[in-house]
């Protein structure tokens, strides 16, 4: 799995951060606004003025509180993907006493820490109130009771973080739901104090690419037209960049890929859906009739299946 | 959270009509990727006639 590293240290060989002048000391309260319509922090980067949204984000929030429902605790895949990112911690001498988690599996990331990277105080934030609210009770029957936590609801584009204050970002399959996810890392530099890590997973370009193909073909074939179904997913390629546009300095990206075998297509999307991963374009058409569903249940099959009857489906980490 | 699970109509469908499922597979995936619409009209009409079947109750 690709993990973004970020270790950005006080050496001259490095680049350092460059602080914009004039930027306050701002201090956000928990956004309660989640529109990504005004958003005048346009000092923090010069990028193109115009804000793309790809992303519902109200939806995405409902799923993530469905999501909250669903997710059995032990779900192996998601603990999989945390467990890689949090050994990253062992990696690096340093210790974080305050950490910042970002939505996408808050638990599980919670439950693999056990104490790696001397972590004190520890700040969880998401969009779903629902998932803070499992979180919060959850917490007392994972022995992590000597971290102070603190939960906070709030929407991964505008960090309600004060600058500067965090040692350690953490965002475990999250950040690839963003609107603008230069911009959302540019926030996470932004609260980062000098010398902090960012860690992150999120989902690559390869991921799901067979569904996507069967979704395309069946559509095409019932319908005579397409409509996206699958999110746009950030290629290998460009994780770089995005961690140099965002400022960090020694950058690391690596990939992982899971190919995950389900008995059919209908137990992926359940899966998805626990997850809290279903489609949230705007794009999207909001009818799937049952006939589409079916010829893409059924095209699934019969190009992906193995011998044993069971369908993979890819996961590309990065 | 569910009690019993319940089981959605589309997994039915596809339990029940595992035959044709696989012939309307086995035509689309011959014929990818120059995919036309209704390309595989007669073998998706025999699922569509199962899964009629199958949700009006077994017939």
């Amino acid at each position: 799995m690709r993990r973004f590293l970020f270790s950005q240290t006080s050496c001259s060989l490095l680049r350092r951060q460059r602080r914009p002048k004039d930027i306050p000391h701002r201090w956000f309260l928990s956004s309660a606004s989640f529109s990504t319509a005004e958003y005048d922090d346009g000092d923090a980067f010069q990028s193109s003025p115009s804000k793309v949204k790809i992303f519902d984000r109200h939806l995405k929030r409902t799923q993530r509180d469905r999501a909250a429902w669903l997710l059995r605790p032990n779900d192996s895949f998601v603990h999989a993907v945390a467990e890689n990112l949090v050994d990253r911690l062992e990696d690096c001498k340093k210790t974080f006493p305050t950490a910042l988690c970002l939505g996408g599996s808050l638990q599980a990331v919670r439950q693999m820490l056990r104490g790696r990277g001397a972590i004190q105080k520890f700040i969880m934030m998401d969009t779903s109130y629902d998932m803070l609210k499992l979180c919060k009770s959850s917490q007392l029957d994972s022995g992590n009771e000597n971290i102070e936590t603190s939960y906070v609801v709030g929407d991964e584009e505008f960090l309600p973080i004060k600058e500067s204050s965090v040692d350690l970002v953490i965002s475990c399959l999250g950040l690839h739901w963003t609107n603008d996810l230069p911009g959302a890392m540019i926030q996470c530099k932004l609260a980062l104090k000098p010398d902090g890590l960012f860690l992150a997973a999120i989902l690559g370009g390869e991921t799901l690419k067979e569904l996507r193909i069967a979704c395309t073909v069946a559509q095409m074939e019932r319908e005579g037209g397409i409509s996206p179904r699958v999110s746009p997913l950030a290629q290998v390629r460009d994780a770089g960049n995005l961690l140099t546009r965002a400022g960090f300095a020694l950058p690391g990206v690596d990939v992982d890929e899971y190919v995950v075998r389900y008995k059919s297509a209908l137990d992926l999307i359940e899966h998805l859906r626990a997850m809290g991963e279903t489609n949230a374009l705007l794009q999207r058409t909001n009818i799937l009739k049952r006939e589409t569903a079916l010829a893409t249940a059924a095209i699934y099959d019969s190009m992906f299946a193995a011998k044993d009857g069971t369908i993979p489906a890819t996961f590309q980490h990065m | 959270m569910k009690e019993k699970k319940t089981i959605s109509p589309l997994r039915r469908i596809l339990v029940n009509c595992t035959a044709q499922a696989n012939e309307y597979g086995a035509c689309v995936a011959a014929k990818v990727p120059e995919v036309e619409r209704d390309m595989c009209l007669k073998e998706f009409l025999a699922l569509k006639t199962c899964m009629q079947n199958t949700l009006r109750g077994k017939v």
